[in-house]
């Protein structure tokens, strides 16, 4: 197959699960033997140049810390969800010379996501969008009506003409929840993988009868941070010394550290910043248990299906994305997402409640099956097999593209700026 | 064929009563006219965009009005997430006030749609996106309402591009010979707006002349004006006329009168004042003749005639006004002048034209893809 692959970002620049997913994904469809080609936007993260199948032409309205307000800031805000002249131009021309089967859409949020979207419907280009965020939520979110009529995207008619992959039922609900829109063409539900080639192992746990839980992520409360950190001050309130907790990721460290110094809790938390997934996979054979006790929006979650395949037992918030695929007692601890449920399971697996030794090889298999990548690669490239067709060979007039891409784009945007509450 | 036509107006009481709402309904009873018996029949429906969404009949063309999802904006305005799905399963697509927003959006939808588009400048709207930013280069053929109509819009488009006057219901509007032409008694036929230069009439209106002025006020300070000027001469303003007053007031006036300017009694330029002047076929199709102003395209419709003269000045118009009601006109006047627009601007006449410019377009478009 012929995929170009749309992504917002790409690593080296990334913020999360959803960039290395899809590079990993680009890799592994290209080990495969398919003809992969990646438009996204530029990288000023350290790394290695690119590899030529990437292509960063694509301008991004996003991401950025810096403030833009007024007039400029309202603007950016419609490039970003709704529509991007230059991006929607850019992805057209390069279809035309590309001739792709099938373009597969990743995280849309920066780039103008509706109008690529659009642009690949009026083609009729095949197309798979796969979904680790509520984008379809956000890039509707403030936008209006009348502008959204102007993309079909009233009501989440735009997403008809494709196929849908989501990572998560959960994931599905929130967009619902957020949007109203339900995908009512070609859905799977595809998980969060890890890539790992090493057997299932006999690992040992609590080793000198300290107990090492790990988390890592973006250090806020929203994943969660703040309930590790109170259920710790409540650990050694009960007297239960004897553990140590690891914090991987960016985030508001100081004030982290400094609570923790406040609390007493400077002998028991250690934060470490962001680490390469390679050096992660080593941190987790050697912990006993992955806290994530995250908000109940998360779409799945990455980072405890890799603790998983290290054997470190992930401690899940009942109801997030993860929870779908793991069963409570076998393959991780489900917890109600507060102080008390974190504490009560991290206190079971202080005590010797918790069997490390046969959940850790119970959660260890699961990551080499449902959870590997192999099988989660599998089904993408099933997924993308049936929505591909040969480029149909026709005219395709890139002066009326384009025309048709600045008028739609210059009437949405007087909707969106008419409509006052947009107006600074 | 199946062709939709969308128009932010509607003839309606609920919408405007005005020649370009007139316009689409005539120009679909036309297309059903002619179609049968040139290429078999053909669908229509009428598309506008309302704050409900209704379904109705008028002289069984079936009309639709979608919900407004931009109501803040007027009807010139509209956008309605409805239209994608109503678009679908039509050849072509006829957008009527293509230089509105409302065009805009339309021309949008159904371009993405991958739809044949037919334009037509009906006079609202001067849209910069499809103007100065080339947008109406998107569709595939305009049909202009006037040689003055396109030689607006020549700039900005460069495709297919056709000029057709009328259509009138030369069936309906025709001469009575049973009813009693009062002789001395004018009619002006047009909504009360001061670009229709009514107020220019009034002040021209020679002493023992009567003139019928028949519209809606859409302007109420203008109406104001209207009525002051009018004091002390006999002016009788018909608000309220159904197509049957309407066609009682032609048949039984003398000479018809329509004065459209480029500057109105405001001070202000008015671009396109009068693109066709639809009543003023209207008129010639019941047997009146005709004194025009200079204004938009209204020479066009008495050019190379003797149904008509234009004037280009208040005192030519006092002058010619006179002129008319002096000269002696032939017993069979008024037919010749219902048979020259039958000929050229009638249902069938302009059916036909309109058929095959809409058959070009749509030869124009690609074959279906290749596997």
């Amino acid at each position: 197959m012929k995929i170009l692959v749309l992504s917002n970002l790409y690593p080296p620049f990334q913020l999360g699960g959803y960039e290395t997913a899809c590079k990993n994904t680009v890799e592994g469809l290209r080990q495969r033997g398919h003809s992969v080609h990646v438009l996204t936007s530029p990288s000023h993260y350290p790394g290695e140049n690119d590899p030529p199948y990437v292509q960063r032409t694509l301008t991004l309205r996003n991401f950025h810390s810096a403030q833009i307000n007024g007039h400029h800031g309202v603007l950016r805000r419609f490039e970003s969800s709704l529509s991007n002249i230059t991006n929607t131009v850019v992805f057209t021309e390069l279809i035309t010379k590309l001739r792709p089967d099938c373009i597969y859409f990743w995280n849309l949020i920066g780039i103008g996501g509706m109008g690529l979207l659009d642009a690949a419907n009026r083609l009729e280009i095949p197309w798979v969008f796969h979904l680790m965020d509520d984008v379809p939520a956000a890039m509707r979110r403030g936008m209006g009506l009348p502008a959204l009529s102007l993309f079909h995207a009233a009501h989440g008619e735009i997403y008809r003409q494709g196929r849908i992959i989501a990572m998560s039922q959960n994931l599905l609900n929130e967009i619902k929840r957020l949007s109203g829109i339900t995908f009512t063409g070609h859905l799977e539900i595809i998980p969060g993988w890890v890539d790992t080639n090493r057997p299932v192992m006999t690992r040992s746990y609590q080793a000198g009868n300290i107990t090492r839980f790990v988390n890592a992520g973006t250090m806020d409360n929203k994943k969660g941070v703040d309930l590790i950190l109170n259920a710790a001050q409540r650990l050694t309130g009960n007297g239960l010394t004897k553990f140590q907790i690891d914090l991987y990721g960016p985030g508001n460290i100081s004030h982290y550290i400094d609570h923790c110094k406040a609390v007493g809790l400077a002998d028991h938390v250690r934060f470490h910043g962001p680490q390469p997934q390679q050096n992660l996979l080593s941190i987790y054979e050697k912990a006993d248990a992955f806290l994530f006790p995250t908000w109940e929006r998360e779409p799945f979650g990455f980072a405890p299906v890799e603790a998983a395949s290290m054997g470190c037992l992930p401690v899940i918030t009942a109801t997030c994305g993860i929870a779908e695929r793991l069963v409570h007692g076998v393959h991780c601890l489900k917890i109600e997402r507060t102080t008390e449920g974190l504490l009560q399971a991290m206190t079971d697996i202080m005590t010797g409640r918790i069997d490390l030794a046969n959940l850790g090889m119970c959660c260890q298999k699961i990551t080499r099956q449902d959870l590997s990548f192999k099988t989660c690669l599998d089904q993408i490239e099933k997924i993308l097999a049936g929505a591909a067709v040969p480029f149909r060979d026709r005219r395709i007039q890139l002066w009326k593209e384009t025309a048709l891409t600045l008028m739609k784009h210059n009437l949405a945007a007087q909707y969106f700026l008419q409509q006052s509450d947009q107006i600074p | 064929m199946k062709i939709a036509h969308l128009t932010p107006t509607i003839f309606s009481e609920k919408s405007v009563i005005g020649g370009g709402e007139r316009y689409v309904y005539n120009l679909a009873r036309a297309l059903n006219t002619t179609a049968p018996a040139i290429r078999g029949e053909i669908h229509q429906e009428i598309f506008s965009i309302g704050p409900a969404r209704e379904a109705f009949e008028w002289n069984s063309l079936p009309v639709r009005i979608l919900k407004n999802h931009h109501p803040e904006g007027g009807v010139m305005q509209a956008a309605s997430n409805d239209l994608w799905d109503a678009l679908d399963g039509f050849d072509l697509v006829h957008i009527h006030q293509i230089l509105t927003n409302f065009g805009a959006f339309v021309l949008s939808v159904a371009k993405t749609l991958g739809l044949p588009v037919v334009g037509t400048d009906l006079g609202a709207g001067e849209n910069e996106l499809l103007l100065e930013d080339k947008g109406l280069e998107l569709c595939d053929g305009v049909l202009s309402i006037s040689h003055y109509a396109k030689s607006l819009l020549c700039g900005q488009f460069s495709g297919s591009h056709e000029v057709l006057l009328g259509p009138v219901d030369t069936d309906f509007f025709s001469p009575d010979p049973t009813i009693f032409r009062e002789p001395g008694s004018a009619i002006c036929v047009s909504r009360i707006l001061p670009h229709k230069g009514i107020d220019r009439l009034i002040r021209c209106l020679p002493e023992g002349i009567r003139l019928y002025v028949v519209g809606r006020p859409y302007h109420n300070d203008y109406l104001t004006l209207l009525k002051q000027l009018a004091r002390g001469k006999d002016v009788v303003f018909v608000h309220k006329a159904d197509d049957n007053d309407l066609l009682a007031y032609y048949r039984k006036s003398s000479i018809f009168l329509q004065a459209s300017t480029h500057l109105d009694c405001y001070g202000n330029r008015v671009r396109k004042p009068e693109l066709m002047g639809l009543t003023t076929l209207e008129a010639m199709a019941c047997g009146l003749p005709v004194c025009l102003s200079d204004g938009g395209s209204l020479p066009e419709l008495v050019e190379g005639t003797p149904f008509g003269k234009v004037f280009r000045s208040d005192d030519e118009c006092a002058a010619l006004i006179k002129e008319a009601f002096a000269t002696k006109r032939s017993e069979d006047f008024p037919f010749r002048a219902h048979d020259h627009v039958r000929s050229h601007f009638s249902f069938p006449s302009v059916g036909e034209k309109i058929l095959n410019f809409y058959q070009k377009i749509l030869e124009q478009q690609e074959p279906a893809d290749t596997p």
